[in-house]
């Protein structure tokens, strides 16, 4: 459980967060998107003890994160900006984490590393971004910590790989109750992945919830008629959009998912089908009317 | 299959992982330089073969190791230890880099701080490693040395207890360094600002109270701090250096604190206790070693390692790759650094103190600049910073005002009266009659007196030590003063200061020791100093250079130890009253115009009454009769030790003007010629020109100017029938003068007048300077004066109306007390009789002539060197 409580960090004058609290449940990936510069790396830094904070604080499992080896012991930081000692293999690497983590898996590890086809007797320098970041997150579930915290880890990812690595944190997901953050500034990077969501804006977290939450009482339907139907057709339906392309309709509605069906079927439409929403659509949606440049973070 | 899991302990993988590595490379380095230092020079020491040989210094066979020495760490070379110290302080320095250079990375910080271990467990693990790794890299090799020892020499107490102090000394600097760079690392943002703090940090004490030195030297008036204390009544003539102020305060600097001990305990020869050429025991006999200082240092490294672990805990992470965020460092740097510049200038710079205070203001902002803009990196923050300079300024100027103010009264603070047991003083009058300085005349018939006035030790009575200190407070009353230009004409010649050198060491009845040295003086008040020559202590120290009893005392030892001359041996002593009271002595006598040369066969009963009779005089005179005589001296006396075969001992002059005794039957270097036996029966008075005179040249002699007061040396050279040569009447031709300050100019060196550079005793000679073209032949290409040249090469008043030159000949003097004004004046005798310079004081000037000699030289510029005359 993470718990971050009422944090602000500064630099110097710069205030990067103000007052920002959230919390990730056991169990739970959440997705903390922003822009670049929004504060998702400061956060991440504050939350794995790095940075102590200078307002507020942040607790694991309850406890204050900051100089606490304790909870660090069960917690691995990914961070954006990769660290591998000089010249060092994925094993030295190995042998490094080994020697601060007691739960590292040199099994595991090896297993890992042959799931993204890494050599670990290599020299890590030598490998691409992507393969750098295949290896840190490699180390970091071989750790077997309790909490991930991946800082913008898919960037650079072909998609390929990006999907291994979404299925192994599901997996890991599956079998150990964890709590992961992964920040992006790219929403469409977490699609499928977060049961979480929390959108940074600057200093503080603009919107924050579970997905689940977040697209309670939002339905989208695809439908095909056998004649014309037109907008104002739908009028038991709160319509949040309207979207013909030739025959085939797409609508977002506000409202309860099964009456809203049930509405939908009264009008005998040929097909009727439920769509998930996308991330974009929930954001879209949450922050209709507030100031926000989603182009930054939709790209 | 089951998972290796693992059962990690951060903390001791961190100290473990820490023993690897780059660390490796600084154990690596200070080892080497151990094994190279220490171990390899062991064995080349202990396997060399010294030769051994007899009373006659002939071979007689060879010394080995374990005969010569205790033991042997490190050579016998201050050297090797020093080399060994720089080894050790670099290697700590990369220690401290490498252990916690990752403090500055983004990188490794995000690592190592989300890692599962607290921040001080971090801290101590790295922080141990190295610890470990360079105290092991000292004391490995310090033992094999040891074990070389045992091996070749065998155990001691005294190898023991060397091995351990080299260990804990070395250790404790190399721990003291490591700490302070780890602590430094821990609170700035790159590793460029982590070594130029460490380096600044380190040397800090030395930085500063080198500082304090120059403003010390420079403004308080006294300061004795980094002076040399010079006695001229010692028998070896010792100086005594007193600490600078940065070795005062040496203690205080990590690297320094030990520097003078450190080779001391290199190696142990027993037989060379007591010999105070070789520098490894400086004479003393063996001391254990002292192990407090390593401890103290280990101890405060202890302090700055908790100091360096909580600024490591309490690090934002925030600043790493960030340079100057750490304002205090920030502050300190540029301020040690500028103040240094600002101190060099106001000491160094030969301009008014408000000029170079403002060039050192000046350069010292650019230097705040510079590291400022390195620092920031940003111009706003650094137009920001902007205000922070007129207090590091204001700082700076504050201290200098101290020094310049007198130190809270360090200037003028003198001990209470009733608290001195003794005084040492330096002497400013003629420092023959009380030193064992000697004339030498040389090749060219020129006198000189190769002296250095030191100080008079040992006053004692009662009246002495008060007449000297009223003297002393008379000199600090006055103040601190600027030394008068030595060519600067000025009105009121009581305000003309000079550049001189005067001590006085007080010692204290609870055995402290108060020392002031000052090295600028009021004309005055020197003649005023005068006065020491005239105290109870001083009248006994001249009567010791008339001792024939020391002499026979000297004469003893040296007939007694003809081939092993004890290191001790008082020469000077030995030299300067030989030449009075030695069998065999060469007494002359010289009319004051320089034109005769009257040898004086005495016999040795003869020699002692005239000897008798001018020590009386010279202890009865008064300062009027020896520094400021109302005429002219009558002649001079000359007495000189025949040192060819006389008492089968032979001297060799050697740089300093001192005597080295050879044994007979031993090698000397120039065997003088014999002299010619005369022929015929032996004259009482033989009377030759000058220029024939063929005086045991390069020794050095006892010359006395003879004055009017002298009765009772009158009266014996009026019974040996040599009164006639006691009044002169020169045949005079020409006559140049020039004022002392137009003479000043005319070149930088102005002492060829003088006994030395602390008096002001006019003591110029009564042998003319032969013009080479006015005599014939190469027995005169030597005899050229190297002095009195400057009035050959520059432009001075000259007349030869003969009554003039009658009246002036009358005023000059050839002993007087200058005060650095007055005429010098060279006659030209006639027949070619050469020149001889003489010194007129002010008030026996004519008018007229003084007149014209203002006139000529207001009219007669000379390119002046006009500066300062600097004391020894």
């Amino acid at each position: 459980m993470i718990e971050v409580c009422s944090v602000t960090k500064k630099f110097g004058d710069f205030t990067a967060i103000q007052d920002l609290s959230l919390s990730v449940p056991k169990g739970a990936i959440y997705g903390l998107v922003g822009y670049n510069g929004a504060g998702k790396t400061t956060l991440l830094k504050t939350v794995s003890g790095v940075y102590k904070p200078e307002g507020g604080e942040v607790k694991i499992n309850g406890e204050n994160i900051f100089d606490n080896a304790k909870q660090k012991a069960k917690m691995f930081y990914v961070p954006d900006d990769l660290y591998f000692q000089p010249y060092a293999s994925m094993d030295k690497m190995a042998h490094f984490y080994n020697g601060y983590y007691a739960n590292f898996d040199m099994e595991e590890f090896k297993k890992l590393a042959s799931v993204f086809g890494l050599n670990t007797t290599k020299r890590i320098n030598g490998f691409s971004k992507g393969m750098q970041r295949q290896a840190e997150i490699v180390l970091a579930m071989s750790t077997n910590p309790e909490i991930i915290l991946l800082d913008e880890s898919f960037d650079g990812l072909d998609p390929q790989k990006r999907a291994i690595i979404k299925n192994l944190l599901n997996e890991y997901m599956a079998e150990r109750e964890v709590s992961i953050i992964i920040s992006s500034h790219n929403l469409h990077e977490l699609e499928d992945l977060c049961d979480h969501v929390g959108l940074i804006n600057g200093k503080n977290i603009a919107l924050d919830g579970s997905v689940a939450d977040l697209s309670k009482d939002k339905a989208k339907f695809r439908l095909l008629f056998d004649h014309p139907v037109t907008k104002e057709d739908f009028v038991d339906v709160k319509l949040h959009t309207f979207t013909e392309d030739g025959r085939l309709i797409t609508i977002f509605a506000d409202g309860n998912v099964d009456e809203v069906k049930t509405k939908l079927e009264a009008m005998k439409p040929l097909l009727l089908e439920r769509r998930n929403l996308t991330l974009e659509e929930i954001f879209l949606d949450e922050m209709e009317g507030l100031d926000y440049d989603f182009s930054k973070i939709f790209s | 299959m089951t998972s290796q899991k693992s059962s990690a302990n951060p903390f001791i993988y961190t100290v473990k992982s820490g023993l690897t590595g780059s660390n490796l490379v600084p154990a690596l380095l200070n080892a080497a330089g151990f094994l190279l230092l220490s171990s390899l020079l062991a064995i080349i020491e202990l396997t060399r073969e010294t030769m051994k040989y007899d009373e006659s210094q002939t071979i007689i066979g060879t010394i080995s190791a374990k005969d010569q020495y205790k033991y042997v760490l490190f050579s016998m070379s201050d050297m090797t230890t020093l080399f060994a110290l720089v080894v050790v302080v670099v290697a700590a320095i990369f220690m401290g880099i490498s252990a916690f250079r990752f403090i500055t990375s983004k990188k490794t910080v995000n690592v190592y701080y989300s890692l599962g271990i607290t921040r001080d467990k971090l801290y101590f693990g790295r922080y141990i490693s190295g610890a470990i790794l360079l105290v092991a890299s000292i004391a490995i090799p310090l033992l094999i040395t040891f074990i070389i020892n045992l091996i070749f020499i065998g155990g001691s107490a005294q190898l023991t207890a060397a091995m351990l102090y080299y260990i804990l000394m070395f250790a404790s600097i190399s721990l003291t360094t490591y700490t302070i760079t780890a602590a430094i690392f821990s609170s700035v943002g790159t590793s460029f600002e982590g070594v130029l703090f460490t380096g600044t940090l380190l040397f800090l004490p030395t930085i500063f109270f080198t500082c304090l030195q120059f403003l010390m030297s420079k403004f308080v008036y006294g300061n004795p701090y980094g002076e040399k204390f010079n006695y001229t009544t010692n028998p070896d003539l010792y100086s005594v250096a007193a600490e600078k102020l940065s070795t005062r305060f040496s203690f205080l600097s990590p690297i320094m604190h030990n520097l003078n001990e450190l080779s001391m305990y290199g190696a142990y020869d027993p037989k060379l206790e007591g010999n105070p050429v070789l520098a490894m025991t400086e004479g003393q006999p063996y001391t254990a070693p002292n192990y407090l200082p390593a401890i103290i240092w280990l101890i405060f490294s202890a302090a700055v390692f908790f100091i360096g672990m909580l600024i490591f805990q309490k690090r934002k992470a925030e600043i790493c790759g960030f340079i100057g965020t750490n304002k205090y460092l920030n502050s300190i740097v540029p301020f040690i650094i500028g103040f240094f510049a600002f101190t060099v200038c106001l000491y160094k710079l030969p301009l008014s103190t408000v000029v170079c205070g403002v060039i050192g203001l000046i350069i010292y902002f650019i230097i705040y600049c510079a590291i400022e803009l390195a620092l920031k990196r940003n111009f706003k923050l650094f137009l920001r910073g902007l205000f922070k300079f007129p207090i590091h300024a204001a700082i700076s100027v504050a201290i200098a005002a101290i020094f310049a103010t007198g130190l809270f009264g360090y200037s003028s603070r003198l001990p209470d009266l009733e608290n001195i047991q003794s005084v040492d003083v330096t002497p400013v009058g003629n420092s023959v009659l009380y030193s064992t300085n000697q004339y030498r005349i040389g090749s060219g018939m020129s006198v000189s007196c190769a002296t250095l006035t030191g100080m008079i030790d040992n006053y004692t009575s009662e009246g002495d030590i008060k007449a000297i200190y009223e003297l002393h407070k008379k000199l600090v009353d006055k103040g601190a003063i600027k030394a008068t230009g030595k060519s600067e004409l000025i009105e009121d010649d009581s305000q003309r200061n000079i550049p001189t050198t005067i001590q006085f060491v007080y010692k204290l009845k609870n055995g402290k020791e108060i020392l002031r040295c000052y090295k600028i003086a009021n004309a005055q008040m020197l003649a005023d100093m005068l006065e020491i020559d005239f105290l109870e202590h001083t009248k006994e120290t001249i009567e010791l250079n008339f001792d024939k009893a020391k002499y026979d005392k000297l004469n003893e030892i040296i007939m007694a130890n003809k081939n092993d001359i004890p290191e001790n041996f008082d020469h000077s002593s030995y030299n300067l009253l030989g030449n009075l009271f030695a069998e065999k002595v060469s007494t002359t006598l010289y009319t004051a115009d320089g034109a005769k040369c009257v040898t004086l066969n005495l016999s040795y009963e003869e020699r002692m009454q005239l000897i008798d009779a001018l020590k009386k005089d010279i202890l009865a005179q008064n300062v009027q009769q020896r520094y400021f005589p109302d005429a002219p001296a009558l002649c001079a006396l000359y007495f000189v030790q025949d040192r060819t075969g006389a008492e089968g001992l032979e001297s060799e002059v050697i740089a300093d003007g001192s005597a080295v005794i050879h044994a007979e039957g031993a090698t000397s270097p120039e065997q003088p010629e014999e002299p010619e036996e005369p022929e015929g029966p032996i004259e009482k008075i033989e009377v030759s020109d000058n220029s024939t005179v063929i005086s045991p040249i390069e020794f050095s002699s006892n010359l006395y100017s003879i004055t009017s007061d002298m009765v009772n040396t009158l009266s014996v050279l009026k019974s040996l029938g040599a009164e006639e040569y006691t009044v002169s009447k020169p045949k005079i031709v020409k006559a140049q003068i020039a004022t002392v300050e137009r003479y000043n100019s005319f070149n930088s060196w102005t002492y060829e007048y003088y006994q030395d550079r602390t008096s002001l005793f006019f003591s110029y000679n009564f042998m003319p300077y032969f013009d080479l073209s006015s005599k014939d032949g190469s027995a005169y290409a030597m005899r050229t004066n190297p002095y009195g040249l400057e009035f050959d090469n520059h432009e001075t008043f000259s007349l030869a109306d003969e009554s003039t030159l009658q009246t002036l000949w009358a005023a000059s003097r050839n002993n007087y007390y200058t005060k650095m004004t007055g005429y010098y004046v060279r006659f030209t005798l006639a027949d070619k009789g050469g020149y001889l310079t003489m010194y007129i004081p002010k008030d026996k000037m004519p008018a007229s002539v003084a007149q014209s000699v203002a006139e000529f030289e207001s009219t007669h510029s000379v390119a002046s060197t006009d500066g300062i005359m600097y004391a020894y």
